[in-house]
């Protein structure tokens, strides 16, 4: 093993007993909705949620999908970030009732429901929070909180 | 009640709104307000007064006044005359023992106005002590507004939006209105917001309505309320346009229930199509209050006499009523039968908003209204609230009636009379400022809307001045009631969580706090835990440590420096504990840190350490020019101690790499799939047992969990949580850093003078030990076991006493099911601080005697920890 390679979750390997799984810190809260998952390079992402055709306003894990595009501060060890996706008509007003930062000089970084994370904009309505891992079940709760008055809920990544 | 259908009424007769009143059912029209709907329904009475319950009726119907607070599902204090009707809406009075037209405590009326002047509860209910409490109970149910429901904030949702504009219009009449447009037409983003109840005419730009802006903050930041949404609002540019608000006129009989403002009777009108009464009297300060008089003849009123103040100077002016209602009123000793009076001096501009931003308020003595001047940067103001009022009545303070048999109120929130203020004023609480807080005038739910301008004009007549010299009181925020809930906003409680929380919790784990983390407390049982890690296997979830990477070919010299121990001889792969000092050589922290090649270092911190750790480096080495990076891999990793005899067993199952104690020995570090997980594997013993530590990615936290814990079942393993912990690092004497340090304790004192090589040049805090090496130590902190059996544990915090006095104190207690005894550590005198000593530990009521113990309870020599 080279020497930083216990930060990496591409190091894991799988050989004949063992299977090496990881995991989005948001897995339990997707498993809570029933989630369906699939493994993609050894993730679990979660794939389709019942009844997310509801939702236009949708919300999603999207940690699987760092490190985060050009433009922002560059995290030292993705490992440690997750990230959320909100997408879809009132988007911007979820984001606005969490987070007094101005969404129209995007990407910036900022407390957002009292944790430090970046709000990235992806389109139209659609943005995209990345913090601290150790937040993804509060902030999940939260969103999704924030989001179901306008209609919203939780989306897997097909 | 309810006129024909006229042009332009808000109404909607063709929708039929069905709510409850005290139980029974009231048809409304969509468009009502609750209030309209009451008064269509012959409901004349709305409240009870503050102080005396006395009947209350419709008085400004634009929200501003107290008289038609009631409480609606549930939420006290809503002002109905502007609460739109809802379907089932529930309705109840409030302050009222009884019923709105027979409330018993309304006798504290007849009979307790020479028993409860002004501020009476200040002197007269003070002796005897004791019986403060009871009075306090009564007073607190016999007056005041609605009750709260302490349980609505789980029925109810607030939450809080952020708005950033470039103009923000407060108040939607027509001058508001002309600047959103212009606004607009700039190109610039506006939105106007208006608290109502008249509806905004609407050009194109945001409107948000009914809306009430609740201040204006520093950083032209204005929390709009808009239902139950808090609308935080930050604009480049505020534009004031909250209008002017008529003025009540304080005479004898000025509260009855019938004396009206004249735009309340308006609103009546035009929206809702009432007719406000059968016989009018309309004393008109200004001209719309005296246009109001061919609206009323409209709407089938009769009015019998209009009295223009402007022209006719009127000294005396008394209402009289029957049951609180108004019967007739005395104009300079001609008596009318009326049951409307309609009477208003001057509108004085609503400048609240501009004066809590910072803008200057002057009097203007020829139309005797206060009005801005010398407005903050960012800030405008257009339309009435400039002073634009036309031409209007300056009327006297009081006017006082023939008879004088009823009371005259300054201020109806409050229920304060113009008596009560001129006590005060002879009582010395001759400045405004102390007598609104003396009085409580103008601190009522109307926040000074109706009463402030009379206040002062009452206080400039009694004390001789004038209006300028008395001034205004200070404008602050909010400038009308808001409801705690939409302060508070969502609740939301950030936590950490490790990666491996939800395994706890399926385990049965109890949760607690530490700083801001979750961790298990235990699965149940933390004295069996404990027992686990001595006799086979336990599994705790470290994850929570502050975990560094030290890096740069300066990395070595750094941490030499930082540190009071050495750090620039620590061999590759290998660990060493280490006490973070401060400039004042005072315990800041401690670790361990593990040497991962010559450049590079990784440094755990404690649990609630790191942040603070982080910053400390990053500040030295910007300090001394290391050029070093430091790296938070806190929450990238996740950690994991596998602890007891069996855990070399289990290790060697997982991993390829060489586990025996001659290739993984005590305080190496290596690296190595275990599970197939990549891992720093760390061989040391916080809890005293043979150990590894594994540091790996967080997002395989659950797969690596599960895999130990499977794969060990068979050596028994069990997950421990942190008071098994406790117990355990207990037994070893190892110290807490928080717990059994404070900001003042230093290493030399704390137990681990080992650690301090004075030999190094320099390090920080060096020079603040080397003086307390000098004074030598004053008190240690040693360990410390009571007598076998005892089954209770001296409370952590609980006192050493020495020769009878506080001598030391107890920082950490467990009892230790491993050596069947209770044991500690405690911070004791010098002198005390040797092997055996006997110390006295106040405890259980009483006292015991323990003994102090310098070595590890358990493993002593450390032979466990390096076999």
């Amino acid at each position: 093993m080279s020497e930083l390679d216990f930060l990496s979750v591409e190091a894991a390997r799988a050989d004949g007993r063992f299977r090496p799984v990881a995991r989005s810190p948001m897995d339990r809260r997707l498993r809570e909705a029933r989630a369906e998952f699939e493994e993609r390079g050894g993730r679990l992402v979660a794939t389709r949620i019942p009844g997310e055709e509801e939702h236009a306003l949708a919300i999603r894990d999207v940690t699987h999908l760092l490190p985060p595009p050009e433009g922002t501060e560059p995290p030292e060890t993705h490992a440690g970030f997750a990230a959320l996706e909100i997408s879809g008509p009132g988007a911007g007003t979820v984001v606005r009732r969490l987070t007094e930062m101005p969404l129209d000089d995007l990407p910036a970084a900022g407390a957002v429901a009292h944790i430090r994370s970046w709000i990235l904009r992806e389109g139209d309505e659609t943005y995209r929070l990345l913090f601290e891992q150790e937040y993804g079940h509060y902030l999940w709760d939260v969103v999704v909180d924030a989001a179901e008055p306008l209609g919203g809920g939780p989306k897997g990544t097909p | 009640m309810r006129l024909g259908p006229r042009p332009g009424e808000r109404i909607d007769r063709s929708d039929e709104v069905t709510f409850t009143f005290r139980g029974k059912p009231v048809k409304a029209f969509g468009g009502d307000t609750i209030g309209s709907a009451l008064f269509a329904s012959g409901q004349r009475i709305f409240s009870r007064s503050f102080k005396y319950h006395r009947p209350r009726g419709l008085l400004c119907c634009s929200g501003h006044c107290p008289n038609c607070m009631m409480t609606v599902d549930g939420e006290p204090n809503v002002r109905v005359c502007v609460e739109p009707v809802r379907e089932g809406a529930r309705v109840k009075p409030q302050n009222v023992r009884w019923w709105l037209n027979w409330d018993l405590m309304a006798v504290t009326d007849k009979i307790g106005g020479p028993f409860t002047p002004v501020g009476f509860y200040y002197r007269t209910m003070i002796r005897p002590r004791r019986a403060w409490p009871l009075f306090e109970r009564f007073l607190r149910s016999a007056a005041g507004l609605g009750r709260v429901d302490k349980h609505a904030g789980r029925k109810r949702r607030f939450d809080t939006e952020n708005r950033h504009v470039d103009v923000l219009v407060i108040g939607g009449g027509r001058s508001g209105v002309e600047a959103a447009r212009q606004a607009q037409i700039r190109g610039e983003d506006v939105v106007l917001v208006d608290e109502g109840p008249e509806p905004v005419e609407r050009l194109g730009f945001p409107v948000l309505w009914p809306a009430r802006a609740i201040g204006i903050y520093e950083g032209n930041l204005v929390p709009v309320e808009a239902g139950s949404t808090l609308v935080r609002f930050r604009a480049k540019h505020i534009v004031v346009a909250t209008g002017a608000l008529e003025q009540p006129l304080l005479f004898p009989g000025n509260d009855l229930v019938g004396v009206m403002l004249p735009g309340g009777a308006r609103r009546m009108i035009e929206l809702w199509s009432l007719r406000p009464g059968r016989r009018a009297v309309v004393l008109a300060g200004d001209d719309r209050a005296l246009a109001l008089a061919g609206e009323l003849e409209a709407a089938g009123t009769e009015v019998v006499r209009v009295v223009d103040l402007r022209r006719e100077q009127l000294r005396e002016i008394e209402a009289w009523g029957r049951y609180g209602r108004l019967e007739s009123v005395s104009l300079d000793g001609e008596t009318i039968a009326c049951d409307l009076l309609l009477a208003s001096g001057a509108r004085q501009p609503a400048y609240s908003l501009l004066a809590q931003a910072g803008a200057r308020v002057e009097y203007d003595a020829k139309r005797g209204i206060f009005v801005p001047a010398d407005l903050p940067d960012g800030i405008e103001a257009v339309g009435a609230v400039t002073g634009r009022v036309g031409r209007v009545a300056v009327t006297p303070a009081t006017f006082n009636g023939a008879s004088r048999t009823d009371k005259c109120f300054a201020c109806i929130c409050e229920d304060v009379t113009d008596k009560d203020m001129k006590r005060a004023i002879a009582e010395g609480f001759d400045s405004l400022e102390l007598a609104k807080r003396y009085t409580t005038v103008t601190m009522g739910p109307c926040q000074g809307k109706l009463c402030h301008l009379p206040s002062i004009r009452l206080y400039a007549r009694e004390t001789e001045t004038d209006e300028a010299t008395i001034g205004t009181t200070t404008a602050r925020p909010p400038w009308a009631p808001v409801s705690l809930g939409l302060l508070a906003g969502r609740p939301h409680e950030p936590a950490k969580r490790t990666s491996m929380h939800d395994r706890h919790k399926d385990l049965g784990a109890r949760m607690m706090w530490t700083g801001a983390w979750r961790r298990p407390h235990s699965y149940g049982d933390p004295e069996a835990e404990a027992k686990v890690v001595h006799d086979s296997l336990g599994l705790i979830d470290v994850s929570t440590l502050g975990k560094l990477l030290v890096r740069g070919p300066d990395a070595a010299a750094f941490l030499e420096r930082l540190y009071p121990n050495r750090f620039a001889d620590l061999k590759v792969d290998r660990i060493r504990y280490g006490v973070l000092g401060t400039d004042g050589g005072r315990v800041m922290d401690d670790g361990t840190i593990a040497r991962l090649d010559e450049e590079l270092f990784y440094v755990t911190t404690t649990s609630t350490g790191a942040n603070t750790v982080i910053e400390w480096f990053d500040w030295w080495n910007a300090v001394w020019g290391f050029g070093v990076e430091t790296t938070n891999v806190t929450g990238a990793l996740a950690a994991v101690n596998l602890a007891g005899p069996n855990s070399r067993e289990l290790l060697g199952r997982l991993t390829d790499l060489d586990v025996s104690n001659e290739a993984l020995k005590y305080l190496d570090a290596k690296r190595a799939q275990v599970a197939g997980v990549p891992c720093l594997v760390l061989r040391i013993g916080f809890v005293g047992e043979l150990g590894y530590e594994l540091h790996f990615p967080s997002p395989h936290a659950e797969y690596l969990w599960d895999t130990l814990l499977g794969e060990g079942a068979d050596l028994g393993i069990r997950p421990f949580g942190l008071e098994a912990q406790r117990i355990l690092r207990l037994e070893k004497q190892h110290i807490l850093v928080g717990q059994d340090t404070d900001s003042e304790s230093n290493p030399l004192e704390a137990g681990m003078p080992w650690l301090v090589k004075w030999e190094k040049d320099d390090f920080v805090g060096k020079w603040a030990l080397e003086h307390v090496r000098e004074r030598g130590p004053r008190e240690q902190l040693v360990g410390f076991e009571l007598a076998e059996g005892l089954g209770s544990v001296p409370a952590e915090g609980g006192q050493i006493v020495v020769d009878g006095k506080p001598g030391g104190r107890v920082t950490s207690a467990r009892w230790s099911p491993q050596l069947g005894r209770p044991i500690g550590l405690a911070w004791v005198p010098s002198r005390l601080a040797h092997e055996g000593a006997e110390i006295t530990i106040k405890m259980n009521g009483g006292f015991e005697q323990g003994r102090v113990r310098l070595k590890p309870f358990f493993d002593p020599d450390g032979g466990q920890l390096r076999s």
